[in-house]
């Protein structure tokens, strides 16, 4: 990483840092999470670890609604703000390639969004730790939602880029996450219904959708049972099993971000007027 | 220092550049005048590398589109209108300055002698700060650079005239063998600067000469233009 791509780095984050979204986020995650594992602890007691996975699947729910705004937000602002201020075409006047802007504003908007869900997230795995889950587990949850985040981060940078205005690149960021989060998988599902479609269709569905991928790489992780995988959760478990379905959902989410990283990069060296 | 073969930038089917050709030597101070719309800034927008366009365009002997970096290297660069940045002025300034590869302390100098003290500044937000302390600051980056090309598109528009003297003298400090290409709506300010004037019309190259000559018996900057352009009433010049 070149100097000049550190210092976009330091800048995004601060400017982060010194957001009302930044800290509002964090908290709000950091008590929903808390109040998901306090549930989940106290369903352990009762029903043993099993318990714990079902409620924690609450979890998922609360970062499949929280995780993807908490990362557009912020990635829709990045660049479409600097845009309409003319602050971008000042920096661009300056001795900088505009791979060093793009690289240093992911990254710096990435590592902020991270650095929320680390506090929201880390007081219920710490406290998920304590009370017996293991430290695996926890640590592989993490990075599920940290690659959801770097996926919603990639996309509003990219929408950002692309688009003329910041609300333009937050309406079309919330468009896709609904279209992927409610209305891919509703959808899939009437299909199979409606027309039958293969079941292998709505396997491969769940990989190339980002958002059921992170929800089933999750469950698959909690060792959970059909009543929380649903129907295509257990046929994918059962095809490729936990360990397959796990490392599958993480390379999806990966080749979500690299694929979605470089098509706004390419935007931006192409959006020269 | 500055050489545009054919130079032609088009917006759709608005042609805003029209095979335009020019030389400008090191050390020279050249005044771009033109109507609004006339291709002013979309001449200085090409050279920085912010926009496509066709035909040739180096500066200090760097193609602008293949060796974009080495470029704006050379280059300087004050905006009509100071953005909007984030943090305060320290912040800021800290950034540029490190972007550009100076020491802090020289561009707070700098801006000292443009009338700007930093320590009484520094700790404000940027958004609170006035567009004349703004434009001393991106004035101040482009001195502190040294570099050999200095960009100014209409840096005076939004500046009081007690700025406006500050930043004309600190142009005029500005060491001889530093080319300045200054966009303008001032006649004072391509008065103070220049020693050759460019006329842009039309997205053509309408006159390329001595201040002396284009200015003849004109009192404004209006006149001035009519005379060289054959205009009259409706299509004026946009400002003083």
């Amino acid at each position: 990483m070149s100097s000049r791509t550190t210092l976009f780095v330091r800048r995004e984050l601060a400017a982060s840092l010194n957001a009302r979204w930044f800290w509002a986020y964090a908290a709000l995650f950091l008590l929903g999470g808390l109040a998901l594992t306090a549930v989940g602890l106290g369903d352990a007691a009762i029903y043993g670890y099993r318990g714990f996975a079902k409620a924690f699947a609450g979890l998922v729910h609360l970062a499949l609604l929280f995780v993807p705004l908490m990362a557009l937000f912020p990635a829709a602002a990045a660049m479409a703000e600097d845009r309409e201020s003319g602050a971008l075409d000042y920096v661009l006047a300056q001795p900088v390639t505009r791979g060093e802007v793009y690289a240093g504003k992911w990254a710096g908007v990435s590592l902020a969004v991270l650095l929320a869900l680390t506090v929201g997230y880390g007081a219920s795995a710490a406290i998920a730790v304590w009370r017996g889950v293991p430290v695996l587990l926890v640590a592989l949850l993490y990075v599920f939602v940290a690659l959801l985040a770097l996926v919603f981060v990639t996309l509003g940078l990219c929408y950002s880029t692309l688009s003329a205005s910041r609300a333009r690149a937050m309406t079309i960021g919330i468009v896709t996450w609904l279209v992927l989060a409610a209305l891919g998988t509703l959808g899939v599902m009437v299909a199979f219904v409606r027309w039958g479609i293969p079941e292998t269709a709505l396997v491969v569905w769940t990989f190339v959708d980002p958002v059921e991928a992170f929800r089933i790489g999750v469950i698959a992780a909690l060792d959970a049972d059909l009543s929380v995988l649903g129907p295509v959760g257990a046929s994918v478990t059962s095809r490729l099993g936990a360990a397959g379905t796990q490392a599958l959902a993480a390379a999806s989410l990966a080749v979500w971000v690299a694929g979605v990283w470089l098509v706004g990069r390419i935007g931006f060296r192409r959006a020269t007027g | 220092m500055i050489a545009a073969r054919s130079l032609s930038k088009r917006f759709g089917d608005h042609v805003v550049l029209d095979g335009v050709s020019l030389t400008i030597a090191r050390g020279e101070r050249v005044a771009l005048l033109g109507l609004n719309g006339a291709g002013k800034t979309t001449l200085i927008r090409c050279l920085l590398g912010l926009l496509r366009f066709e035909g040739d365009l180096t500066v200090a002997g760097h193609d602008v589109r293949r060796d974009g970096l080495l470029t704006r290297r050379r280059l300087g660069y004050v905006p009509q209108r100071a953005p909007h940045f984030e943090g305060t002025l320290s912040d800021v300034l800290e950034f540029f300055s490190k972007l550009r590869g100076l020491a802090p302390d020289d561009v707070a100098r700098q801006l000292g002698a443009l009338g700007l003290d930093l320590d009484a500044h520094a700790t404000k937000p940027v958004r609170a700060l006035s567009g004349g302390m703004l434009q001393k600051l991106l004035l101040a980056l482009a001195l502190a650079a040294r570099v050999p090309v200095l960009l100014l598109d209409e840096p005076t528009a939004n500046l009081d005239p007690q700025a406006r003297k500050e930043f004309l003298r600190a142009l005029a400090a500005v060491p001889r063998e530093t080319t300045i290409l200054l966009a303008s709506h001032r006649l004072a300010d391509v008065e103070a600067v220049a020693d050759r004037v460019l006329v842009l019309h039309q997205g053509r190259l309408a006159f390329d000469g001595r201040l002396t000559d284009l200015w003849g018996q004109s009192s404004s900057v209006d006149e001035l233009l009519e005379g060289a352009l054959g205009l009259s009433g409706p299509e004026r010049f946009g400002g003083r």
